[in-house]
């Protein structure tokens, strides 16, 4: 037993010293919170009485801290205090957070009519002031509304579900907006009654609007607000994002809900009537909806508007980086091109890299992710490239530029991303694993980049419209002095040939002035002592003239054959037979060595003479 | 004078064109062009310009209308030869010209190798090559000198003889054909010249077509493929 008895002691010891540590950090933690979480509301509960009504006054002090100070009531001197200060404390843990508050409670009685201001209660915290806000207080001779009293005993159903106890406000943070500019519609909705759930009827159509709907919780968050001084819950049940995609007076569309209220059962009521209400009242549905809302969407300026600007709209960054920027040939590199920022990124186009053409570009894998839980929609989208570069060398991948509007500065704004220097080495051949070819790669045709027409042509030599170059005088001209020449030439030619050919025709031409010669020569001899000499000139100029005349050879020159011939050429008989004489007289003389004087000389040379130029007439 | 000063204009007016062209301003460009033409004179780099502009103003009917109308006189220049086919790829109508036989497809390559009025001059020089060449052998021969220059002669003279059947042949299609250009976006051809007849098949913007003959207002036309159809004359335009 001793022996159980240690463990048990020590056990039962530790139990009480950890509760004395947990009661210790649960009373100084709160001691130990700042004085700022303090927070000090003054309510009323109507702010529009008569002169001989009452009203509640109430300042609401909660904190984190156990210990709240006293509060400084503020001057109460338009009214009296029927009742007062009353107090009601409250502690609530929520999340592992406590929460204290303090009600101090006033009944006060206008002493006049008039508009009065109760002025802000004030609390004083380490030296920090903190101070209520003001509330206006209308007072008037008569009742305006019936008084409201003690809503526990006097409410009918109908007056508690009035538009003043519950009501949708649709609240945008923009009445004007440009194109595509992000407006943030929160609908809240006020209530002071019991609210059970609710259920939207109708989602707003927004027509001319790209929607985006935030992310909210299931359960609304109640948060209090005071409206003119009276305290309402408030939930906001719906926020959206939206972006017009047209201009001019846009309307945002009422949102309608149904709520299912509880309502305090009459007391009054006979005993069966509530018998069959619930306990603790009665279920009211009640339908409400917004007011709608009107837009005004001004176009994008056409000031400044850059070149490449492709409607984005809002507050973007964006980053382009490579994984690798030394590789080697035919290595892979990812290039991400990540835009983010505020504003529709889902209708954004990525701006598209310009890659040198040696390095093949696959499809880009492109996520977008939009963050709908913050206070505006803000995403990311991103495009990843597989880059492969084929060919060694020194690549730049040139700046990427994107340009968008931003409303708020009303300004476009360019973004330009650095340039990507890429340093691609030539994968060795012997590398193991590569089965390229070396060079393998290297070796392509010039790739055509694009297709267009061909540029114009600078300079033209012009020609009167209409000229037919067939029929024009140039080359008519040309063509007939071409053919004009040449045929004088043909002739010219051809006569010369005959010319030069034909000698005889030469010979029988010349014959005359041949047989001239002879005869001159012979002349010379009338007085020479050789007479042998003188007669052969003579037979010599008469056979020469024949012979040239009549296309002969010597040989044939015997007196038949010249006969003959000269008789063909119808030549006179008694001229023949003057030649023949003439050459037989001759030859004798030559030949038989006769003695003749000048004067026989004379006589034969005279008579060759005479019947040579006879002869030149008839041939 | 007057004549030179008029010479120097059309060449400033040519060079403001290329210039605004240049710019990117091709109505401007096309203004300065078209002032040429009303002056009375033509060439064919002046048709090439026009055309280009024409199809940068996207207006391809009458880039390719002017594009032939070049062809006339620049005709197997090699930027005009491409754009013509660049054009071409962006028109409606595809049209395959049937598979010709070798001979007659040598033939038409040979007819527009060369446009005329530079197959002319080479016409004329080949001749009085041919002639000269002929009166040498001649000059020689009547000698009795023998044959000379046999070789050169002859080729010569089967050269000239190709370009003199080429160039009668083109003459001829000059004088004869008539192409045009259609203008609109889309024409219905009819079987007959009348509105209202069978329709035959339809055709679009900047096909060429040949002209076969004529009927009022009406004109037969022949395709490359062998159709035929006929169609009002205000649809296209002739070269």
């Amino acid at each position: 037993m001793a022996d159980n008895a240690g463990p048990e002691r020590i056990g039962k010891m530790r139990r009480v010293s950890a509760l004395v540590i947990w009661l210790g950090i649960i009373l100084v933690i709160p001691l130990l919170s700042d004085a700022q979480d303090v927070r000090l509301t003054a309510t009323v509960n109507r702010n529009e009485v008569g002169l001989n009504d009452q009203f509640q006054y109430s300042v609401d002090v909660s904190g984190k801290s156990t210990s709240l100070p006293d509060v400084q009531f503020p001057d109460f001197s338009d009214f009296y205090v029927l009742s007062g200060p009353n107090t009601s404390t409250s502690i609530q843990w929520v999340n592992g957070v406590m929460t204290s508050s303090k009600t101090f409670s006033f009944f006060l009685q206008p002493r006049q009519e008039g508009r009065f201001t109760v002025a802000p209660a004030s609390i004083t915290i380490s030296g920090k002031t903190i101070s209520s806000n003001e509330i206006l207080i209308n007072v008037k001779k008569e009742t305006a509304t019936p008084a409201p009293a003690d809503p526990q005993t006097r409410r009918s159903p109908g007056d508690e579900i009035s538009a003043d106890n519950l009501f949708l406000v649709a609240r945008v943070d923009r009445i004007s907006a440009f194109l595509r500019q992000q407006i943030i519609v929160e609908y809240k909705l006020y209530f002071r009654v019991n609210v059970r759930g609710y259920n939207i009827d109708k989602l707003p159509a927004n027509a001319g609007f790209w929607t985006e709907d935030f992310k909210m919780p299931a359960q609304p968050i109640i948060e209090n607000e005071v409206i003119n001084g009276i305290n309402y819950n408030v939930a906001t049940l719906k926020r959206v994002a939206l972006f017009p995609t047209q201009v001019g007076e846009l309307t945002i569309e009422p949102m309608q809900v149904t709520l299912e209220t509880l309502v305090q059962t009459r007391r009054q009521r006979s005993l069966f009537d509530s018998f069959f209400d619930d306990p603790f009242g009665r279920t009211v549905q009640k339908t409400i909806s917004s007011k709608p809302l009107t837009i005004r969407v001004k176009p994008l300026p056409e000031e400044g508007r850059p070149i490449g600007f492709n409607g984005a709209v809002g507050n973007y960054r964006l980053s382009v980086s490579a994984d690798k920027r030394e590789v080697l040939t035919n290595e892979a590199i990812s290039l991400k091109v990540v835009l983010s920022g505020t504003g529709n990124i889902k209708l954004v186009d990525l701006p598209i890299p310009v890659i040198p053409s040696d390095i093949e570009k696959y499809e880009p894998k492109i996520s977008s992710d939009v963050k709908t839980d913050g206070n505006t929609i803000t995403g990311v989208k991103s495009a990843e490239y597989i880059l492969i570069p084929r060919i060694e060398g020194q690549y730049q991948i040139k700046p990427i530029r994107f340009s968008f509007f931003d409303p708020s500065a009303q300004k476009y704004h360019t973004l330009s991303s650095a340039a990507i220097d890429l340093n691609i080495e030539k994968r060795s051949g012997t590398i193991a694993g590569s089965t390229l070819q070396p060079g393998g790669f290297s070796r392509q045709q010039v790739k055509l980049l694009g297709q267009d027409i061909r540029f114009i042509k600078e300079f033209s030599e012009f020609r009167p419209t209409g000229q037919r170059i067939h029929l024009s005088l140039p080359i008519w001209a040309s063509i007939l002095s071409g053919i004009i020449l040449f045929i004088g030439f043909v002739a010219i030619n051809s006569y010369q040939v005959k010319l030069s050919s034909n000698e005889l025709l030469l010979r029988s031409r010349k014959a005359g002035k041949h047989a001239a010669k002879i005869l001159s020569a012979a002349k010379k001899q009338l007085n020479a002592s050789d007479q042998s000499a003188f007669y052969k000139a003579i037979s010599l100029a008469l056979q020469v003239f024949v012979r040239d005349k009549l296309g002969l050879e010597l040989t044939e020159l015997s007196t038949e054959n010249v006969r003959r011939v000269l008789e063909k050429r119808q030549i006179n008989n008694s001229e023949i037979e003057d030649y023949l004489s003439v050459l037989q007289e001759s030859d004798l003389r030559q030949f038989a060595n006769m003695i003749s004087n000048a004067d026989d000389r004379k006589e034969i040379y005279n008579r060759a003479r005479d019947i040579l130029t006879r002869l030149e007439k008839w041939i | 004078m007057v004549n030179f000063l008029a010479a120097s204009n059309r060449a400033e007016e040519f060079q403001i064109g290329n210039e605004r062209y240049q710019q990117g301003a091709y109505e401007e460009a096309l203004q300065h062009y078209y002032q040429i033409l009303s002056d009375g004179y033509e060439s064919g780099a002046l048709y090439f310009n026009i055309g280009n502009t024409y199809y940068k103003l996207d207006q391809l009917g009458k880039a390719r209308l002017y594009y032939e109308r070049a062809a006339k006189f620049m005709e197997g220049d090699e930027s005009l030869t491409e754009n013509i086919n660049i054009l071409r790829l962006r028109l409606v109508d595809q049209i395959e010209p049937p598979p010709q036989f070798f001979l007659s497809a040598w033939w038409q390559y040979a007819i527009n190798f060369l446009p005329l009025n530079a197959l002319i001059w080479i016409e004329v020089i080949l001749l009085w090559l041919v002639l000269i060449l002929l009166s040498i052998r001649i000059y020689y021969r009547s000698r009795g000198r023998g044959t000379r220059l046999s070789l050169p002669y002859h080729t010569a003279l089967v050269i000239f003889i190709a370009a003199t059947l080429i160039c009668i042949q083109k003459i001829y299609n000059l004088e004869t054909e008539r192409h045009g250009v259609i203008m609109k976006p889309s024409v219905t051809l009819f079987a007959e010249p009348k509105q209202g007849g069978t329709e035959v098949f339809v055709l679009h913007e900047g096909t060429k077509v040949k002209i076969e003959r004529q009927n009022q207002n009406w004109f037969e036309i022949r395709l490359e493929d062998g159709k035929t159809g006929w169609l009002e004359g205000d649809h296209f335009e002739i070269i």
